[in-house]
């Protein structure tokens, strides 16, 4: 049996029309002002309309967006194993502590024996093929489709790291938490992961069932920063994982 | 009191009139001043009233430490005057006299209430006859507190939040040495944080004649790029983390190294009428006359047992204050520079005197100084009165040292210094200024340079020339004088004579006398004394008073200083509101991807565990009735959900549950019961073989991470070639139940759904409305019904499209409540309510699912081995109450010598008409038939046990 029921990106033509992918926080937003769009069958808020102020928000305050779309494999085994699969596949080796960005895909070490891979949602079903091809052979390693299992958002701007303060102790100082880094922790007293992507940009992951809970912590605390909660188009291709 | 000429470092913006009221009237002031320092040049000497005798009080300290000029800001009671700043409009109050501050009716137990309120009091008095306690009680809560809180408030109305701030090195205090220390840390590459309680950095030098370079050393300050944290509490050390109080944000710094910097805190003398309004710290007269431009009197006596006390002199002279007399307790007096600068200065000074006694009836008007004798008391007929309207205090310092405490240092008491200083602090923390014992300003500035530097470089920073300049600015500190030149205050001058008190607590207004008769009484220690007199537990926290409390027990004792000790430092060091400490409110809740259609529907969301779920959509009954005759939808989407996958995952499934799954074959179900070592029934769910070696299992929604967790815990014990992936968040589920289910899903997908194709539980992938699935087809709800499950992001589109393809057909969604219903229909039981710690399944009416012929070992097998050895004790059956009223789940099944078991769940069933439920009962009572009596609130209700499902036994709809 096929494990295509954990994967979005399996769907197929109902009735005429691909049924859409929905972030777990899409349905908050419908109540706004959002303008949304269509970006590998998934239904993005592109701005809140305000598109300008929200670019000016990501350079001068901080900006929150919802990356939810984003694809995320979880590969698992031993430990040599999987650092050696990934080291072919990122074309460089991760470490605990640090990730690794390899054409457009963060490759996130989040054990010794568990990776996620993180990835545009255009590359996950290129990816996720890549790795089951890579792992096919290879003693007892198991490639999980993740993409819902995650939500994710964006937190962008010179004040990013002081949103993070007011729910997080990870020590997220520019010269302690590099570009690149990436780490597990404890944020807004749930279990999450945090991915340093560009200067002053962040991708936080954490269960997608905490999506809504998560997404209100945080533009609260960025709009009492003077920050606001923004739409992909506002954010560079880097902080977007474009790929 | 009246406004001084413009001065050189003050804090005011004369140009910037701001207007407050005062208990109603109107005062001006200027930008700049406190709300003491506003009063003070209106002329309003008295602030407040003394905690238990109603005294008034009058600034004294003006750096909030003291309790004399706590009021009440628009609302907020316990505010310090010297330290809040004006606001336009601000509304200031006093608190804690009735009616007015000027007159106190409660100043009666001041003047006729000592026989009722002696220390202790609330251990001798108030206590009978014991039915008057609560009049008592009554009584004392209306008198005692300080301040009023709004008796209620619907919602919080100030934000606060906690800031997480991370720092190499953490520099608390922000005077020269703090500053020092700062300045060298950031030169050796640290990243540091400088937290003081002032509105700017400074110190105790920004009310004196280096106000400028104390200024401008701040500025350098910031330009090293140090985070400078004003007006910021530190509230304690726990564990590395030191929370920080600045406004409406709580800060917790984690620093590597610490370099505490908390100064030195000037103490008052004992002597009668030392409470008095005109009797000020030496300090707290210069602040008031340096930063804010007010003359805190027109004649001053001061009294010093230090040179600062004589520095004190000369500067509030400067100011135009006319000093009387200076009473220097010490027999030498100042050295030989500064007795000559206060001679030319033409004030009278007198060694080997002190103040004993400050005179005045709501103020000072005069004071009475005498000649101490050799061991510190005065002498009589040497008295002798001097008119005047401030009495200026200097009784020595004492170091700052309650956050070093905590955080692990120790306190040595150090005869030359007359206090108890920091000694061996903790690693990665470091000591600097007059908290250090330092007292010149050569020494404070160098001691800070060291700390500085000592903890940049404890952390790995700076180099060799770095560690070669330390060393030589320690030899520059070893040279410098640095001990405290003073003597040690002399004690309470005797017994108060005449009427006056004299306060060794300011806040808790214990008397010198009430010490004496503490330890008359056995309270001998200082800890004991504390706890007895509440010495040292008031808003100052022991800043004012432990030393001179101190000093009384080895008065009194005939110990020292040093064999007396000090009480444990606690946190908070500073007051804080409870607000701040509650920081934003998080409340995780996790929610459904389709969260938002259930809100459309009206569904009543609730919590279940840690998820927000509709409970119903508005009519409960017609919802059970629809699964029952067409169909009904509902949202399962918060069961657990694990992948355990590989070539030893069926074995693993064997020894965690006392059932088989090597025996499973791939595209079929088994229902498990998880049960811990002692054979308990922990968690149920289904599983579900996708392969040879992968099988998709459920949990409970509220036991997904405890499951997730136990089977990781095993893993990594039993060390088995499986890899296990929660995907409970990841995938949506939804159970499409009823008559009809099989029609309207027909209708959306290829698969064939017919009986024979797709049995009962089987497992099956297929495309739903386009939507990739994993179709189980269980029944949970009693009546043929499909478990879809498929990826979150995709569930939004399913569940319409289902709700669509049902709308003909009468289909309903369902919530929790008619799935209880359901459930208990069918005897399905609901693990954590109608089984507890002690459930095993044997005794749950599941025999069938304990398989003690597998050969391996399983979890729990010993423990049901026992069980089925000795026999059931009590068992978990069904049982339906004639007369329809429907007991509450809990009530308990009575024989005639009480309770015997109790009822897990009841309801009543629409379907059925009757009232169904779920109890534990002894097991000669678990037959068919079988009456029992259940007792609920006083009432008795006769019922049947039945021991099969209530709704469909044969399960030929679930089946069909």
């Amino acid at each position: 049996m096929s494990f295509e029921f954990l994967a979005p990106d399996s769907a197929v033509a109902f009735e005429g029309a691909m049924p859409p992918l929905r972030s777990p926080v899409e349905w908050v937003h419908r109540d706004g002002s959002a303008s949304y769009a269509e970006r590998a069958g998934w239904r993005l808020v592109a701005d809140y309309g305000d598109p300008a102020g929200e670019a000016a928000a990501c350079q001068s305050s901080v900006g929150v967006a919802d990356l939810s779309h984003l694809g995320k494999l979880e590969i698992q085994g031993e430990a040599e194993a999987v650092s050696g699969i990934v080291a072919s596949l990122a074309e460089g080796s991760v470490s605990l502590g640090q990730a690794t960005l390899s054409h457009g895909v963060w490759w996130c070490p989040i054990t010794p024996r568990r990776t996620l891979a993180v990835t545009p949602p255009e590359a996950t079903a290129r990816v996720r093929g890549e790795l089951e091809a890579a792992t096919a052979d290879a003693a007892f390693i198991s490639v999980c489709e993740q993409t819902t299992s995650f939500g994710s958002n964006a937190v962008v701007g010179p004040l990013a790291r002081e949103t993070f303060a007011r729910s997080t102790a990870l020590d997220m100082r520019p010269d302690v938490f590099v570009e690149g880094a990436f780490a597990p922790a404890s944020v807004a007293r749930i279990p999450g992961m945090v991915l340093r992507v560009g200067t002053d940009s962040f991708l936080h992951l954490f269960g997608s069932g905490y999506a809504n809970y998560v997404w209100s912590v945080f533009v609260d605390a960025a709009e009492h920063l003077g920050g606001r909660a923004v739409g992909v188009d506002a954010l560079s291709g880097e902080a977007r994982l474009d790929a | 009191m009246s406004r001084l000429p413009p001065r050189p470092g003050e804090r005011l913006n004369r140009d910037r009139p701001i207007a407050f009221t005062f208990d109603g009237r109107t005062v001006q002031a200027l930008e700049g001043d406190t709300v003491g320092s506003a009063l003070a040049a209106d002329g309003q000497q008295v602030l407040s009233r003394s905690f238990k005798y109603h005294r008034p009080r009058g600034l004294m300290c003006c750096s909030g430490k003291c309790p004399n000029c706590l009021v009440d800001v628009d609302g907020w009671p316990g505010v310090r005057a010297c330290t809040e700043p004006v606001r336009e409009g601000m509304k200031v109050e006093h608190m804690n006299a009735r009616p007015s501050l000027r007159f106190d009716v409660m100043r009666a137990t001041d003047h006729f209430g000592k026989p009722f309120t002696p220390p202790g009091f609330y251990y001798k008095t108030f206590i009978r006859p014991r039915r008057l306690w609560p009049l008592y009680e009554k009584v004392l809560r209306n008198a005692a507190g300080l301040g009023r809180l709004v008796g209620r408030q619907r919602k919080r109305e100030w934000r606060t939040e906690y800031r997480r701030r991370h720092a190499d090195v953490l520099v608390i205090g922000g005077g020269t040495a703090g500053m020092a220390a700062a300045l060298r840390a950031a030169e050796l590459g640290a990243d540091v944080t400088l937290v003081d309680e002032g509105p700017e950095l400074g110190g105790d030098l920004l009310a004196s004649e280096h106000s400028e370079e104390a200024r401008e050393m701040g500025v350098r300050v910031g330009d090293a790029g140090v985070e400078v944290l004003s007006g910021a509490a530190a509230l304690g050390f726990f564990d590395g983390i030191v929370p920080v109080w600045a406004g409406s944000t709580l800060h917790q710094i984690r620093a590597r190294a610490h370099v505490a910097a908390t100064g030195s805190i000037e103490q008052p003398l004992l002597f009668e009428g030392n409470d008095l309004p005109g009797v000020m710290l030496c300090s707290g007269a210069e602040r008031l006359a340096g930063l804010y431009g007010v003359t805190p009197g027109k004649v001053a006596v001061v009294a010093t047992t230090a040179d600062r006390g004589l520095e004190s002199a000369l500067a509030l002279s400067e100011a135009g204050v006319e000093i009387a007399a200076i009473a220097d307790a010490r027999a030498d007096g100042p050295g030989r520079e500064l007795s000559e600068r206060v001679v030319r200065a033409g004030i009278e000074f007198h060694t080997g005197t002190a103040v004993v006694r400050a005179l005045g009836r709501g103020r000072v008007t005069g004071a009475v100084v005498a000649e101490l004798d050799a061991d510190g008391r005065w002498i009589e007929d040497t008295e002798r009165g001097i008119d005047c309207d401030l009495v200026a205090v200097s009784g020595g310092t004492v170091p700052a040292t309650s956050l070093l405490l905590q955080a692990g240092a120790k306190a040595r008491w150090d005869e030359a210094a007359g206090a108890y200083l920091p000694d061996e602090p903790p690693p990665g923390i470091y000591v600097a200024g007059a908290v250090a014992g330092y007292g010149s300003p050569e020494a404070v500035l160098a001691s800070g340079a060291v700390a500085g530097a000592e903890a940049a470089l404890s952390i790995g920073l700076g180099g060799e020339d770095d560690r070669a300049r330390l060393e030589a600015d320690r030899a520059t500190l070893s040279e410098t004088r640095h001990s405290v030149d003073e003597t040690v205050p002399a004690a309470a001058s005797g017994a108060a004579r005449g009427h006056g008190r004299c306060f060794a607590c300011l806040c808790e207004d214990v008397t010198a006398d009430d010490i004496s008769y503490a330890i008359e009484e056995g309270f001998d220690s200082l800890e004991l004394l504390k706890r007895y007199t509440t010495v040292t537990m008031g808003p100052c926290q022991g800043r004012m008073c432990q030393l001179p409390a101190a000093r009384k027990v080895a008065q009194d004792t005939g110990t020292s200083v040093a064999e007396v000790g000090l009480t444990t430092a606690r946190p908070p060091w500073s007051t804080v509101p409870l607000g701040v400490l509650a920081g934003r409110p998080f409340e995780p809740a996790k929610r459904s991807a389709v969260h938002g259609r259930q809100r459309e529907l009206g569904g009543n969301v609730m919590w279940a565990g840690d998820w927000r779920r509709p409970y119903d959509y508005g009519d409960p009954e017609g919802e059970t009735m629809a699964v029952h005759e067409s169909a009904g939808l509902i949202d399962v989407s918060t069961l657990g959900k694990l992948m355990v996958r590989g070539p030893e995952a069926a074995a693993f499934l064997n020894r965690l549950y006392p059932n088989r799954f090597d025996t499973l074959k791939p595209g079929r179900i088994r229902y498990g019961v998880l049960g811990d070592d002692a054979g308990r029934i922990t968690d149920d769910g289904t599983i579900c073989r996708l392969d040879d070696d992968s099988f998709y299992v459920t949990t409970t929604s509220s036991g997904a991470d405890a499951v997730e967790s136990w089977f990781a815990w095993w893993l990594a014990d039993w060390q088995m070639d499986v890899h296990l992936t929660d995907v409970s968040q990841g995938l949506a589920a939804f159970n499409l139940a009823g008559p009809l289910s099989r029609e309207i899903i027909s209708g959306l997908t290829d698969l064939d759904c017919s009986n024979e194709a797709f049995t009962y539980l089987d497992g099956k992938r297929a495309h739903v409305a386009g939507v990739p699935c994993l179709l189980l087809r269980i029944g949970f709800v009693g009546e043929l019904g499909y478990e879809l499950h498929c990826p979150a992001a995709l569930a939004e589109h399913l569940w319409d499209s289902i709700a669509a393809a049902g709308e003909p057909h009468g289909i309903r969604p369902f919530g929790l409540e008619p799935q209880r219903v359901l459930r208990l229909q069918k005897l399905h039981i609901l693990v954590g309510q109608d089984t507890d710690a002690e459930s095993n399944p044997l005794e749950a009416a599941m025999p069938w699912i304990v398989k003690l012929d597998k050969e391996e070992d399983f979890i729990g097998r010993w423990a049901l081995e026992s069980v089925q050895e000795r026999g059931e004790e009590n068992m978990l059956v069904g049982f339906t109450v004639s007369n329809g009223a429907v007991p509450v789940e809990g009530a308990a099944v009575v024989v005639a010598d009480g309770p015997v078991g109790r009822v897990t769940s009841s309801r009543f069933s629409p379907r059925l008409k009757k009232t169904i439920g779920m109890a534990w009962v002894p097991v000669a009572l678990a037959e068919d038939g079988a009456s029992i009596t259940l007792a609920d609130n006083g009432r008795r209700l006769d019922a049947k046990v039945q021991t099969t499902p209530f709704y469909d036994p044969d399960q030929e709809r679930l089946r069909g």
